[in-house]
């Protein structure tokens, strides 16, 4: 930033005061004619100065690594939906954060399939985020039950996870590696945090607690891990995504703001494994925001969304990427699945 | 250099900005909703984006999808349909779909809480449909302001201010409602508690001067529903030039109930039965849903009268 500092002499010599009086003069009328003009434009359009249109965008294009994935439909009757998971026979399995607020559960072409219910009446339960087992076990986070309730894909109840503290938990975004270890988040008051647990129920790893700090979490509303074993986290209330290694050291973080690549309201997150791509819903942005991750930097490359193909996002939450390719996002105000395809 | 400049301009742009949204007051309004100091440009990007960046122009039912992004449980604690917290407590102000109030309760100077949810009877909108502003505007001039669009927006300010829940001091500015006076800034409480397990309860209460004990929020909701702020002896003395709302209940007074010990701001469970059930609107009009009688009330039919005046 500063850099550039070191090159002007310390003092400036006497006969050059009155032009430098004049120069900071104009320089304050400069700066406050600007900071003048981009409040007016904030108030007037509500946009950030980089978005008003007739204001060119100094950054660098966005290079395409691929061609990005094509829009190629969606799966209705979904009451605003939070979370999406695909399970390994491409069935897609749904929660619902209103009316009768059940996991839906689909074919891969869409088909309505038995519904799974985590408690006795809509008062009585609030689905949050599912993920499905390596076996074929569907896992959901429910508010109300403050618990992860197992099932079979058929919707039998099979049972709920063990929660890592005695004091019980409040489960929040879930995923799964391919040995079948549990990544969940943990929206307890007072004690945001990432846990990983293994098939037996034994906590394998605990990571950050609830603050701002990096490693810290606020309402960390997705987590996803890749083959490697590193773990990514959305940690929405600080609109961020934190990623570790398998043992809980940070790799990298993506941080809040307004130029492109940049997260507001980071929700559900997934890992392409194949294409080496992190998808990253950012709910306040309507889009998909996908990152290169083939490096040690993440790299901003492209977004699903409202700038792809005119097909528009409102408020999307959940996302999640199945075996064939596909990208499903729980697009939760129009109340839909929308699936993209590569 | 130039980057240099920059970083001092908008650090300038940031106190410029924190000091117009803010208020200046340094609060702790939790959440994303902070005014003072802790503000930073990068703070408004959680709401504001490409898209949102256009809120003003966009539809008023998209400003409630973004409060209930994380008022559903998932980014806060308060889950404001359910009427609940994450931890289960009941929420003060009822809620929008679903609320824990013992409408039942028999105990003369409480209103409990339920252990579970029970639909809502009735709430507040917050779809900015139009709807007609009971009570609004003059003496004399119809029931209400018709075709007032509420969101959650109209009662609170999502930037933050310093004041009890975050409400807006002078919430009826919209369309030609108009307020009784330049706003009522209801100061906060400390430490902030979010649930109850009483709710036949007044809010916060003016603690000194020549108010003292008189409810901040019954001139607070007057602001929207002007001419039910009702005076000591206004049961007995009419309102001049006044057909609809003649006689009034006291509600300003340190002795009288607040708006808020009779309704909950949000939404009520309570069941409606009988004559209570078909009490209609003022100016008239017939009540048509079968639950459109349960007013916000916090006993179910009139039974929170009897609380007082027990028969
Ligand atoms: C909790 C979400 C939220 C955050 C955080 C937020 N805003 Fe807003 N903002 C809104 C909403 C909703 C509206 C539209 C409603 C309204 O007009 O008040 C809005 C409207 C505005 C407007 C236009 C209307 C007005 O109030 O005059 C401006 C300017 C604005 N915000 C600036 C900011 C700035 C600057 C920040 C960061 C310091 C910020 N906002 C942070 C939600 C938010
Ligand atoms: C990014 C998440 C987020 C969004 C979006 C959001 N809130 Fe909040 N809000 C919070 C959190 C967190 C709190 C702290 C209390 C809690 O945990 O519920 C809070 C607190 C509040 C409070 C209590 C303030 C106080 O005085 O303590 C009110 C009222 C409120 N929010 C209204 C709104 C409204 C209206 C909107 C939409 C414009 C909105 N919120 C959007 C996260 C959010
Ligand atoms: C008609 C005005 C009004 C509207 C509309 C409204 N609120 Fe409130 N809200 C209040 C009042 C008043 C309180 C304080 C209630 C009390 O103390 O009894 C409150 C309390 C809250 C609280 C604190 C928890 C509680 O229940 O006391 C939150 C959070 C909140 N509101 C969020 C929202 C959100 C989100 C929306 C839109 C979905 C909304 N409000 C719509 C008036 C309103
Ligand atoms: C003593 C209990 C009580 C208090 C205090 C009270 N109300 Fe009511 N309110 C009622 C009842 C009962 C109804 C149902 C209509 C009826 O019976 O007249 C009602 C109805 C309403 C209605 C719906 C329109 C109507 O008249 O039917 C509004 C709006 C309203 N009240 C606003 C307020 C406001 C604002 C305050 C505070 C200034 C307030 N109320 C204080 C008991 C109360
Ligand atoms: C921003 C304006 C505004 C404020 C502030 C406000 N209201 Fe209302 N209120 C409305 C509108 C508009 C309606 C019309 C019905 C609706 O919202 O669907 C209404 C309706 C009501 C009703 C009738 C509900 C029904 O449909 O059965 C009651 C009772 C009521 N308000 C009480 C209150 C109380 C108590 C407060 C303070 C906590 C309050 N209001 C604050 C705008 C407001
Ligand atoms: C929180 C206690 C409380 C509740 C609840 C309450 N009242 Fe009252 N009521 C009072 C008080 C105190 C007075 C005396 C007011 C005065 O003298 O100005 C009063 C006065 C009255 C009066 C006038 C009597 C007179 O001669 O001045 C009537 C009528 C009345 N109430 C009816 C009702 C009805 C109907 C309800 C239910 C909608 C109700 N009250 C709920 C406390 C309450």
């Amino acid at each position: 930033m500063t850099s550039n500092a070191q090159d002007y002499p310390r003092h400036q010599p006497p006969h050059l005061g009155r032009w430098l009086k004049g120069a900071v003069a104009l320089l304050l009328l400069f700066a406050l004619a600007w900071v003048a003009f981009v409040a007016l434009q904030y108030q007037q359009t509500g946009k950030p100065i980089s978005e008003v249109a007739g204001i060119k965008n100094i950054g660098p294009l966005a290079k395409l690594v691929q061609e990005p994935p094509r829009f190629t439909g969606s799966v209705w009757e979904v009451a605003r939906p939070l979370g999406v998971a695909a399970a390994p026979d491409g069935s897609i399995y749904v929660t619902e954060s209103a009316g009768d607020r059940m996991v839906k559960s689909f074919d891969a072409n869409g088909q309505a399939k038995a519904s799974i219910v985590t408690g006795e009446s809509a008062l009585s339960r609030s689905p949050l985020y599912v993920a499905v087992s390596p076996s074929g076990k569907v896992y959901v986070s429910d508010l109300e039950r403050h618990a992860v309730l197992i099932f079979a894909p058929d919707g039998q109840a099979a049972g709920q996870v063990a929660p890592p503290s005695s004091e019980g938990w409040t489960p929040g975004a879930l995923a799964f590696d391919a040995a079948g270890n549990l990544y969940a988040t943990d929206l307890t008051p007072g004690q945001h945090r990432v846990v990983v647990i293994d098939p037996d129920g034994t906590l394998l790893l605990q990571i950050g607690q609830e603050g701002s700090a990096p490693g810290q979490f606020e309402f960390p509303n997705g987590v996803a891990v890749d083959a490697q074993g590193n773990i990514y986290v959305s940690d929405s209330g600080n609109g961020r995504v934190q990623a570790f290694d398998k043992s809980g050291h940070p790799l990298f973080m993506i941080g809040r703001g307004t130029s492109k690549g940049d997260l507001g309201m980071p929700r559900g997150i997934a890992v392409d494994n194949g294409r080496k791509l992190l998808y990253v819903v950012d709910a306040t942005a309507h889009a998909v925001n996908v990152y290169d991750i083939s490096n040690a930097a993440p790299k901003y490359s492209f977004r699903l969304g409202d700038d792809m193909g005119g097909e528009s996002l409102s408020y999307p939450n959940g996302v999640a990427v199945d075996g064939n390719g596909r990208i499903l996002v729980a697009d939760k105000e129009n109340k839909r699945i929308a699936i993209w395809t590569n | 250099m130039k980057a240099t400049v920059l970083g001092v301009l908008s650090g300038v742009l940031v106190v410029l900005l924190a000091g117009l949204w803010g208020g200046g007051a340094a609060s702790a309004d939790n959440g994303p909703h902070m005014s003072g100091q802790s503000v930073t440009t990068d703070s408004c990007a959680g709401c504001h984006r490409a898209h949102t960046a256009q809120a003003a122009n966009l539809l008023k039912v998209s400003e409630t999808a973004l409060c209930s992004t994380c008022h559903d449980g998932s980014g806060a604690t308060t889950m404001v349909d359910a009427g609940v917290t994450t931890g289960g407590g009941a929420l003060r102000a009822g809620g929008f779909q679903q609320a824990r109030i013992n409408t039942q309760d028999s105990n003369p100077v409480g209103v409990g809480v339920l252990g579970g949810g029970q639909t809502t009877t009735s709430s507040h909108s917050t779809d900015g449909s139009s709807q007609e502003l009971w009570g609004n505007s003059t003496p004399g001039s119809g029931p209400g302001f018709a075709g007032f669009q509420l969101t959650c927006i109209s009662c609170h300010d999502p930037h933050g201010n310093g004041n009890y829940r975050i409400l807006r001091p002078a919430p009826a500015s919209e369309g030609g409602a108009t307020d009784t006076t330049a706003g009522v800034n209801v100061p906060d409480e400390s430490p902030k508690v979010y649930t109850t397990t009483n709710y036949f309860d007044n809010g916060p209460v003016i603690m000194s001067g020549a108010n003292a004990g008189k409810s901040w929020l019954s001139s607070w909701c007057a602001q929207c529903h002007t001419r039910y702020l009702a005076p000591g002896g206004s049961a007995t003395t009419a309102l001049p030039g006044e057909p609809i709302f003649k006689f009034r209940h006291d509600t300003q007074e340190a002795y009288a109930p607040s708006c808020v010990k009779c309704h909950a701001a949000h939404g009520s469970n309570a069941a409606v039965s009988g004559y209570a059930a078909q009490v209609a609107w003022p100016g008239g009009t017939a009540v048509t849903t079968a639950t459109g009688g349960s007013r916000l009330l916090k006993m179910d039919n009139r039974g929170i009268c009897l609380k007082c005046h027990p028969r």
